[in-house]
């Protein structure tokens, strides 16, 4: 059959129906997911159907970030919960936090994409050339959202803060003081010059790389099991590595301490020349310092001593990281991570450790280490907008972790600059803060030698005792009576069964039998005591009695 | 960590006894007739000492079975053998804790326990010569304190309302002297207690001996 010819006006209406029909199709589509920004304070006040198709990529200190789907905003609006619109459509976008210091920061922001000022520091950037690192000065410190995965949020439950189920008051141990002895300044200083003799780790450089085997090698050396962690970014355009060390624990090896810093630096001359002496070289060779003495160490917990690249891309490597364990359900009991360690513009230099609210024990825990083992001035500061380092990516996904950092960082004249070198570093700062890292590390990783075994054998009575008007409880409790190299008992009581001990005895008991009195009748009490050893080191706690656990002894 | 029943302010119930036990004795005062010359005296002051036994055990544990009292009184004839009585009463006893339910240990504390009281009521008084016997009964206004001795901020106080009941016999060997006997029982709810006592009542039974001066 021959086949019939189209004329050329029949042509012409072929292909005007088409862009007609394609322009009714776009105008028809779904509206794409918008982002939007909520008060924490309403998020609290959302119920669980209300979170349905509502994702959450950012924490700030008074907002969260979130996307939805386009009347996502409108149905909180009908809940009484205020969304303000931050993008109408965030298809095919890349969205950033930058840390904006100065009120002029954001004028040029704004001058290479769009920039809404969201809190006092921290600004939401986007543009279309894909990443900020790409067009933006290098003064910024930035941080990629994560659109498409979101972070792991919950509304907040007004719990307890949690926290390893250590001791809550430090014991001196003799073994983290000689551990914090031997953090070396010489070795600290040589390790920030070999880094910065690779003249630049800028991620997606072959000398970032360089840097990456470099530090597995010292890892390796020190005789640490190694590994590199492979990755991409920025469309998979570039592939880097984080390098993990591990000090595998001894008695709890399925909980982990983590010890990183960044490693990858950035200047205005980034791809041959970016030294990063203070950032972050001086807290990578923390880290490798830290390694370094605690690689003999018995400890409980596993350490894993990491190295974080392409943070300087927006934290790339720490996400990919946390992101990983959080899917594997890796037990981690807290992160404590260093980012600029070692500038100061002050005779008395300030370490500043930032923590968020569900990481503020541990802040409390490095203070408390810091000042037990290595003294040195310390500022602990909650804000959950403090998103500018690898910390962050942790907690996103509801680890706990701290970072320390000088105090001086947004006044370090040499930040992200060729001359940031290690002849404009305090290295005594940088000695003060790596022992202070290490000594929260090792007291949250707890020292596992020789520790002495809990008591057994704890039992105990309570009576009450009263007049007309008043009455009081008292307890007693006994237990079996440790070696020889016990130097004490410790009693510690609690009003909830399974945690919140406090310690009751101001100083540790010779003999195995405690009691007090005055307590309250009403009031039952849960006990726990454990052994110090004649090195002052506390063992775990025994097993819990409730005050009147043995009272049917005699009747009760 | 220590519960303690703290004082209490005076209570509405507690300040109007007071007034009624003022507009009693002025009232019963003011009722009173001229005497008969052969209705012998209209006023008398009484002073007795007695022992008081509490009508809850837990007060017995504590402060033993007999506590010591102490009374002045104010008698006035209303109308023949009807008088109104007034009068201020004192206990006040040592004693020392006691432990409730199991015990791993004998913990004892030392304890103190005082109550005053204002009581007003109605005596009926029926006279057989020198020897009388009478029956009466009345309200109380009472103020007590309880005080752990060694532990400070222990113990409780308060003011409360009570009723006694009370029978008695006299004998008067001179016109202006009668002896006299007399037992009462009386309640006194105080409320909330320890673990040891929930529901505290301060009453008991209470016989007592005196002498009244007549005029």
């Amino acid at each position: 059959m021959r086949p019939q010819k189209t004329s050329r006006f029949g042509r012409k209406a072929v292909v005007l129906g088409v862009m007609a029909l394609a322009v009714l199709v776009s105008a028809t589509s779904p509206a794409g997911p918008v982002l939007f920004r909520i008060a924490r304070a309403d998020a609290a006040k959302m119920s669980a159907e209300s979170l349905i198709g509502f994702v959450v990529i950012q924490e700030l200190a008074d907002s969260l970030l979130a996307v939805g789907p386009a009347a996502f905003p409108e149905s909180l609006a009908a809940a009484g919960i205020a969304a303000d619109i931050l993008d109408a459509d965030i298809r095919g976008k890349a969205y950033f936090l930058v840390h904006t210091p100065q009120p002029k920061d954001i004028a040029a922001l704004g001058r290479v994409g769009t920039a809404i000022l969201l809190d006092q520091r921290t600004c939401l950037f986007w543009t279309d050339a894909g990443e900020a690192r790409d067009i933006l000065m290098p003064r910024f410190r930035i941080k990629r959202l994560d659109v498409g995965q979101g972070i792991s949020w919950s509304p907040p439950t007004g719990g307890a803060e949690p926290g390893p189920d250590a001791p809550a008051v430090i014991i001196p141990d003799p073994q983290i003081f000689e551990w914090v002895a031997q953090v070396s300044k010489n070795r600290l200083t040589e390790t920030i010059q070999s880094l910065q003799n690779f003249q630049t780790r800028y991620a997606s450089t072959v000398a970032c790389e360089n840097s990456g085997t470099f530090l597995y090698n010292a890892f390796a050396q020190i005789g640490l099991a190694c590994e590199y962690e492979t990755f991409t970014f920025s469309g998979a355009a570039y592939a880097t590595r984080n390098i993990i060390a591990t000090l595998p624990g001894k008695s709890n090896p399925n909980k982990v301490v983590i010890v990183c810093a960044h490693y990858d630096s950035y200047s205005n001359k980034a791809s041959t020349l970016a030294p990063g002496a203070d950032d972050n070289a001086s807290g990578t060779a923390a880290v490798l310092e830290i390694a370094q003495v605690l690689a003999a160490a018995s400890l409980d917990y596993t350490v894993k001593f990491i190295c974080f690249s392409a943070e300087e891309w927006g934290l790339y490597g720490s996400r990919y990281y946390a992101q990983r364990a959080k899917s594997r359900q890796e037990n981690i009991v807290g992160v404590i991570n260093m980012d600029m360690i070692s500038y100061s513009d002050t005779a008395n230099p300030i370490l500043e450790v930032y923590v968020n609210p569900s990481s503020n024990w541990l802040g409390n825990r490095y203070l408390e280490a810091a000042s037990v083992y290595a003294p040195m001035p310390l500022s602990k500061i909650l804000d959950s907008s403090a998103t500018w380092s690898d910390h962050s990516s942790f907690w996103d996904q509801s680890f706990s972790a701290v970072c320390g950092i000088e105090e001086s960082a947004d006044r370090n004249p040499y930040y992200h600059r060729t001359s940031d070198t290690l002849d404009k570093l305090n290295m005594n700062f940088c000695l003060s803060s790596t022992r202070a890292s290490l000594a929260a590390a090792a007291d949250l990783a707890r020292p596992s030698t020789d520790r002495p075994q809990p008591p057994t054998g704890l039992q105990a009575w309570s009576q009450i005792v009263g007049s007309l008007f008043s009455s009081v409880k008292s307890v007693l409790l006994q237990w079996n009576a440790g070696p020889e190299t016990v130097a004490g008992y410790n009693v510690y009581r609690s009003i909830t069964s399974g945690g919140g001990y406090e310690k009751i005895n101001p100083e540790p008991l010779r003999q195995p039998v405690f009691s007090e009195s005055m307590l309250n009748p009403y009031t039952t009490y849960y006990y726990v005591v454990t052994v110090v050893d004649n090195q002052g080191r506390e063992s775990e706690y025994s097993d819990e009695v409730r005050d009147d656990q043995n009272n049917s002894a005699f009747g009760g | 960590m220590i519960r303690t029943i703290a004082p209490s302010a005076a209570k509405p119930g507690f300040r109007a006894a007071a007034v009624f036990f003022g507009l009693f004795l002025g009232i019963g005062f003011g009722m009173i007739r001229p005497a008969d010359p052969g209705d012998g005296p209209n006023y008398a002051v009484a002073v007795e000492g007695g022992m008081f036994r509490a009508t809850q055990s837990s007060f017995r544990m504590l402060y033993g079975s007999g506590a010591p009292a102490f009374s002045v009184r104010l008698e006035a004839r209303l109308a023949g053998g009807l008088w109104a009585i007034a009068g201020y009463r004192l206990l006040n006893v040592k004693g020392a804790t006691a432990i409730a339910g199991p015990a791993f240990d004998d913990e004892s504390y030392s304890l103190r326990f005082e109550m005053k009281s204002i009581q007003a009521g109605l005596r009926y008084a029926f006279a057989f010569g020198r020897i009388g016997l009478f029956a009466g009964a009345g309200g109380s206004a009472n103020n007590y304190k309880e005080r752990w001795d060694d532990v400070p901020g222990l113990g409780g106080s308060g003011k409360k309302i009570g009723w006694y009941a009370e029978l008695g016999g006299t004998v008067a060997p001179a016109r202006f002297l009668s002896l006299f006997i007399r037992g009462d029982y009386s309640s006194v709810p105080a409320g909330q207690g320890s673990a040891l006592e929930p529901n505290v009542n301060l009453g008991g039974l209470e016989a007592a001996a005196g002498l009244a001066f007549r005029f």
